[in-house]
């Protein structure tokens, strides 16, 4: 060491308890780094509904809006469907759908996705009958 | 070897110990202040999901930390903070006080950055200007003490890009599938995507081209600040940068809070040489 490292100022009094501290909270800056991470996965979902009339007729009605961005691409994959299942049985309960139609009307469910591509090679079907509910 | 070794002990002594500029700390210490007041203003935000696994954590966001009281505390402390009183001991206990503040659901990120910063800054004795101890003149200094702690404010705004440069070096996102699936899924993206280009202005980029772009220009502003010729055009590369992408997506709060960690390389931080030798 040199004379005037000898003289460079610390924060602790002491070169090494000030190196220890450096390293530590290096450490931590180190381990803590993940989290910084952002915009760089997403899981796309797309979400859409047919309906089936008691004659076999299938007609596509509109996404509702609370399904255009499912969890915003946040979710997991493996979540998707726990996820946006129940939340299709909220809006079925309340919506005019299920309360207009007919005896024997479904409604087919279409949850796709996939994990960082937009080629949605994931897919579940919910099948929503007036007073039960079935799944494919 | 032995020569060798000596100059690498040097080196790092020099790289964590060289005196810092009492003028440039206070400076940022004033910085430092107002963005932290900015950054975290967060009446309008709530506590993020997983603290309610947290006994207790409830109640206290609920009656005390998301609470008007307890941002004039923290506001309070900020002003004592930035006027250079005990900045020390203010520093630390400001970083307890923001500690809770950098769970909500907002701004996760950008507050972690800054409080790294104040904890690094708060090893510093930053009154050494522009202070009310100053102001009674009992005593000022050149240095404010070892640049390790600026150091580590350096090494977290490298870690910023440079772990989103790793995170982005995947087939997913150099393609710009990534990028096509966020701007139809996420609802701060600004632009849509879906059809394969990115339009700025009068450019029409490939989506691919974008999106290696991004993680190129990311990688450079991981290395450039310590390149020190490149300081500077490394600064305006990512302003610019951050500026294009609030074109595309509007971030919380990460871009300022990583632009505001330039300071650590742009400020002239080694003190002095004639006040080097005062501890």
């Amino acid at each position: 060491m040199n004379e005037n490292a000898r003289n460079w100022p610390t924060v602790t009094a002491a070169p090494a308890r000030d190196l220890v501290t450096f390293i530590a909270l290096l450490v931590v800056m180190l381990l803590l780094s993940e989290r910084l991470r952002v915009y760089y996965e997403v899981t796309v979902v797309d979400v859409t509904v047919a309906r089936i009339l008691p004659n076999g007729r299938e007609e596509t009605l509109p996404t509702p809006r609370v399904f255009a961005r499912p969890g915003s691409g946040f979710w997991r994959p493996e979540k998707v469907v726990d996820l946006v299942k129940p939340e299709i049985e909220n809006y079925m309960r309340s919506s005019a759908w299920s309360s207009e139609a007919a005896a024997g009307t479904r409604f087919v469910w279409t949850i796709r996705w996939a994990r960082n591509s937009t080629r949605l090679d994931q897919q579940y079907r919910y099948v929503w009958k007036l007073g039960d509910a079935e799944t494919k | 070897m032995p020569k060798r070794s000596r100059f690498d002990t040097s080196q790092l002594q020099r790289f964590l110990f060289e005196p810092v500029s009492a003028r440039s700390a206070a400076v940022f210490r004033i910085a430092l202040a107002g963005m932290l007041a900015w950054a975290f203003h967060s009446l309008r935000l709530q506590r993020a999901p997983p603290l309610s696994a947290v006994p207790g954590a409830l109640w206290a966001y609920s009656h005390i930390i998301l609470r008007r009281p307890y941002f004039l505390v923290i506001g309070v402390l900020l002003m004592a903070f930035a006027a250079g009183l005990r900045p020390r001991i203010v520093g630390f206990i400001l970083f307890s006080l923001l500690l809770p503040l950098a769970s909500l659901t907002a701004g996760q990120e950008s507050r972690q950055v800054l409080l790294t910063a104040l904890l690094a800054f708060s090893m510093l004795r930053s009154d050494e200007q522009w202070s009310l101890r100053a102001l009674r003149q009992d005593g000022t200094r050149g240095s404010a003490g070892p640049i390790w702690p600026i150091r580590l404010i350096q090494i977290q705004l490298t870690l910023v890009y440079g772990v989103n440069t790793l995170a982005k070096l995947t087939p997913a996102y150099l393609s710009g599938e990534i990028l096509v699936g966020m701007s139809r899924m996420h609802p701060n993206f600004l632009v849509d995507l879906s059809h394969g280009f990115l339009h700025l202005a009068s450019l029409h980029l490939p989506v691919s081209t974008a999106a290696t772009a991004a993680v190129m220009i990311e990688a450079f502003l991981a290395v450039g600040f310590w390149v020190p010729r490149l300081v500077w055009p490394t600064a305006a590369v990512g302003v610019a940068f951050h500026l294009v992408l609030q074109r595309v997506v509007q971030i919380y709060m990460l871009d300022l809070a990583s632009m505001f960690l330039y300071l650590a390389f742009l400020l002239p931080w080694p003190a002095p040489s004639q006040d080097s030798s005062r501890n």
